[in-house]
């Protein structure tokens, strides 16, 4: 463990945080609204810490797997710690507990929250803007931001680079880190700044506008209104739905088209294996919702609009609600529910197993079925036109089986806690390691986390970092080896 | 620039590991998924998997925007062909490696055909060096500069030696001014020093000087050694062909064993007045019988470091003059010279010397690019270049100059006579300049500038 590599990059992650604070900070100056000193505090406090750890200079700076795993796993606990720190003393979530539940779910982009609708409605505006602002940092990655910005001639980079991007295979763009990091950021940039103006367009206020798109950006889906996006205007519902969508499709498409191969970024195999999911399920909603004997919503248009946006959201993994679906048909939740698990495609702000996990887990077992038949015959599993090398291959379905177990022990925890029972706890198991947030019954989409004891809200934190750095990062840490000298 | 690197072997991976320092945009392109995949772990660069002759493949790296490409994989035909085939997708310009004797023979009326601007034979590079040192023995290695104009020789300060705790000013009034100390490197340290340094017992020295001066100075010192009249060659591939085809045309005999049949044949065959023996070189009784330890020289080049080593450590002992040993792995290269082993050549380090000084002339704005590059470390190197019309400078005297720090100018050869600088010398044009440096990536001479 080169621990003093870890830590100088520890070190300017944390000096980030601090200048991102100095938005939200920003924002209530503007607003007059006297709370600079809730940033102000964590501000100085991350300048303090991380100052001195950018100093540290190692002999040998190259980094391997093993540190890569743990300086993302590492920033990601110490953001939200600090970033908790300003609702705090911002008297808006007294508990600390809860505080640190709802910035991981910010960083996360989970969404899952523990506030009343009371607390959101009278929430000072920039609180409500770091709130969302923590979606938006999360969504593409705080260490992909350091790798930017830093001239980095470390050897080996490209570890932290793939652990804190999603998806079974990271790939560059450019042959420099640095400007692949660039590029993903500018993409990120212009389509939050895209999505403002179309909400500008449908009159929504100009602050509002932006948090709004921070939420769809990272897939994160905290609201500013405590109904989440029920109230909003059919055209600001669609906008929202259709850029949801947008952001939770491999990043890769969108540099291909802007390269001006429009061809090749519609052949991702994974983009169109996620179109035909959100395509499938979006139709079945919707006839489920008009057949059904409760009869929810009276005209085609109304149940097409719900099932797209909810499909798009929960597909999406980023969670804001314009309807109450709990309350939708048994068929209708059933399909969300497998939404939650699948999630959006590697190399998106989205979370989930992603479709390209679940389109290689079912052409592995597919090749597995053939050997079964023809126990001779030489099988190959190609994946993106190419054939899938061995160690992705056993890289995925171990991280399909972790996942697994996960969701198992969660669920058994939670049912420790004396309020909960079965079938939320594994909704919300769910929609926290998949970085969804609502998830059905008690974490349905009217209610929150709030009524859940601190030791399960420190767990579900817990999963959703493990759900948004997938799952190796965060184990790796209890492993005493990674810890070791040599 | 873009250099795309088509296998990455030996030769690729130590290229890629010298150009990504030059600041370079590099893709690689190698057959194997599992190299491709080491090779973008440890360096930042991209990878792409695939053959090197498939159109997509290609254009999946970028050949078509791409200021070189480099093909060294394993095949010298296919490196023809994609670099061919490179060319027509629209890459500026082409490096193949080409190592098999025949094709390199012919490489010279090819190469326009095949718009290539350049092939590369690492073995035959290695041999030319090899041969340097053999012709001046007392040296760990002879570069030379301006078509033989000026010599850069290393030597190893050993006990005994009388520079030792001498200051340079010093070693100079006594062994007369006609030679200059370029670099002096230290355990993991390297100076470029002035008159006031003092030489230490297992230094490394470099210096610049013409032939017949540096012939004078290790006579001085007495640790002149005579020029190698006959040379024992262990290990008979490539290099070992090219070595004894150029020291059979000046006149020194040589012996090559080689352990297998086929190919001593094939040896005898092509270099008939060489003395082939059919045997393991790294067994003892043999080299005995054959009289090791008469030669001049021995040269230790099977395919196995380990071996190579093994065989120096014994010629060593056996009193042989001049060992040289060839070592693929440059990581180990400080390690053998701890066993005592002062020559040490790579095809590898060659080769990657060679790819970085083309490309970067080819980076050089004014076509006044650099002649000739040598790395004597991670960080410091020795470069060569023609004094043209536009530099700034032209007959002010050196001290005037303003170079920058950290940038020596280590000799001048003028109508192909060595000048050494002092202040007072003013650069004419058409003059060669050896300029020792410890900073990166200067690719033309007015860089040396303040």
């Amino acid at each position: 463990m080169n621990y003093k590599v870890v830590l100088s990059l520890l070190g300017k992650t944390l000096l980030i945080e601090a200048v991102l604070m100095m938005f939200p900070m920003l924002v209530g100056v503007i607003y007059q609204e006297n709370n600079f000193i809730s940033f102000l505090v964590p501000i100085l406090c991350l300048i303090a810490i991380g100052a001195p750890l950018t100093f540290l200079k190692a002999k040998d700076t190259s980094l391997y797997a093993k540190e890569g795993f743990v300086i993302v796993a590492l920033s990601w606990i110490f953001l939200s710690l600090v970033g908790a720190v300003p609702f705090v003393i911002g008297g808006v979530i007294p508990n600390y507990i809860d505080a640190v539940f709802e910035t991981v779910s910010g960083f996360t982009t989970t969404g899952a929250s523990i506030l009343t609708s009371q607390q959101i409605e009278s929430m000072p505006k920039a609180l409500m803007f770091w709130r969302l602002f923590t979606h938006w940092i999360g969504g593409m990655g705080i260490l992909v931001f350091v790798l930017a910005i830093m001239p980095a001639n470390n050897a080996g980079v490209m570890h932290v680079f793939r652990t804190e991007s999603p998806g079974p295979s990271v790939g560059k763009l450019a042959s420099k880190l640095r400007f692949t990091a660039r590029i993903l950021y500018g993409i990120y940039i212009t389509l939050t700044l895209v999505q403002v103006v179309f909400l500008l367009c449908g009159k929504m206020p100009l602050l509002d506008s932006f948090l709004m798109s921070f939420s769809t950006a990272g897939t994160g889906g905290f609201g500013i209104r405590s109904d989440s996006a029920m109230s909003y205007s059919s055209y600001v519902q669609i906008v929202l739905a259709i850029f949801m969508f947008i952001f939770s499709i491999n990043f890769n498409a969108f540099y291909l088209i802007l390269i001006g191969s429009v061809a090749k970024a519609f052949a991702i195999e994974e983009v169109r294996a996620f179109i035909v999911i959100i395509l499938v399920a979006t139709v079945t909603i919707t006839i489920n919702l008009l057949v059904s004997a409760s009869e929810i919503y009276s005209t085609f248009g109304e149940a097409l609009k719900h099932s797209f946006f909810q499909v798009a959201s929960i597909g999406s993994t980023t969670g804001l609600t314009s309807a109450n679906f709990d309350a939708w048909p048994e068929f209708s939740r059933a399909v969300l529910m497998i939404l939650t698990i699948v999630g959006s495609c590697g190399g998106s702000t989205g979370g989930g197993i992603k479709v390209a996990r679940l389109v290689i887990l079912c052409k592995s077992s597919t090749s597995d079925f053939k050997r079964l038949i023809h126990p001779r015959a030489v099988v190959t599993t190609k994946f993106e036109g190419e054939v899938l090398d061995k160690n992705t291959e056993r890289n995925v379905r171990t991280y399909f089986i972790l996942w697994a177990i996960i969701v198992v022990l969660s669920t058994l925890i939670l049912s420790l806690d004396p309020k909960s029972n079965l079938f939320s706890n594994f909704s919300a198991t769910l929609a926290c390691i998949g970085n969804v947030g609502p998830g059905f019954d008690k974490v349905g989409p009217m209610f929150s986390y709030a009524f859940y004891s601190a030791p399960s809200k420190i767990l579900l934190s817990f999963v959703m970092l493990i759900g948004r750095l997938e799952i190796f990062p965060m184990l790796i840490l209890f492993i005493p080896r990674t810890w070791k000298k040599g | 620039m873009n250099l795309v690197i088509i296998g990455v072997g030996k030769v690729g991976e130590t290229l890629v590991a010298n150009l990504i320092n030059e600041n370079h945009d590099i893709v690689v392109v190698d057959i194997s998924s599992e190299r491709v995949q080491e090779v973008v772990n440890r360096y930042d660069v991209n990878g792409v998997t695939g053959g090197g002759i498939e159109r997509s493949v290609l254009l999946d790296a970028g050949v078509d925007k791409a200021d070189f490409v480099i093909a060294c994989t394993a095949q010298d035909e296919k490196n023809i062909l994609c670099c061919v085939l490179a060319r027509k997708l629209g890459a500026k310009s082409t490096i193949a490696r080409v190592r098999d004797p025949e094709y390199f023979k012919e490489m010279e009326n090819m190469r326009d055909d095949l718009g290539l601007d350049y092939s590369f034979n690492p073995e035959l590079e290695t041999a030319k060096e090899i041969c340097q040192v053999l012709k001046f023995p007392s040296a760990n290695s002879v570069e030379s500069f301006a078509d033989g104009g000026a010599n850069m020789v290393e030597f190893t300060v050993l006990n005994g030696n009388p520079m030792i705790d001498k200051q340079i000013k010093d070693i100079s009034a006594e062994y007369g001014n006609d030679f200059l100390f370029a670099m002096i490197a230290r355990e993991n340290e390297v100076f470029i020093p002035r008159g006031d340094f003092v030489i230490k017992a297992g230094d490394i020295v470099y210096l610049i000087a013409s032939e017949n001066s540096l012939a004078n100075f290790t006579k001085k010192l007495q640790i002149f050694k005579r020029r190698s009249k006959s040379v024992f060659i262990i290990g008979g591939g490539k290099i070992a062909y090219y070595l004894a085809k150029q020291l059979i045309s000046s006149g020194v005999s040589v012996k090559i064993i080689e352990k297998d049949e086929a190919r001593a044949n094939e040896l005898s065959g092509s270099l008939p007045s060489a003395t082939i023996l059919l045997c393991d070189g790294t067994e003892q009784e043999v080299l005995e019988e054959e009289k090791l330890k008469d030669s001049d020289a021995c040269v230790a080049l099977t395919g196995i470091d380990e071996e190579n080593v093994i065989i120096s450590l014994y010629a060593k002992e056996q009193g042989v003059s001049k060992v040289i040993t060839k070592v693929d792995r440059p990581s180990v290269h400080n390690m053998v010279k701890q066993l005592g082993l002062d020559t040490v050549v790579s095809p590898r380090k060659v080769i990657a010397n060679e790819i970085v000084r083309f490309v970067r002339a080819h980076q050089a704005f004014t076509g006044n690019g650099i002649n000739t590059l040598y790395k004597l470390s991670d960080k410091a190197e020795a470069l060569e270049f023609t004094v043209g019309n536009d530099f700034p400078k032209i007959d002010v005297a050196i001290k005037d100059l303003g170079v920058k720090n950290g940038i020596l100018l280590g000799g001048i050869v003028r109508d192909n006579q060595f000048v050494l600088p002092s202040g007072e010398t003013k650069l004419r044009k058409g003059d060669k300049v050896i300029v020792v440096t410890a900073i990166r990536n200067i690719t033309e001479l007015s860089q040396i500038l303040r």
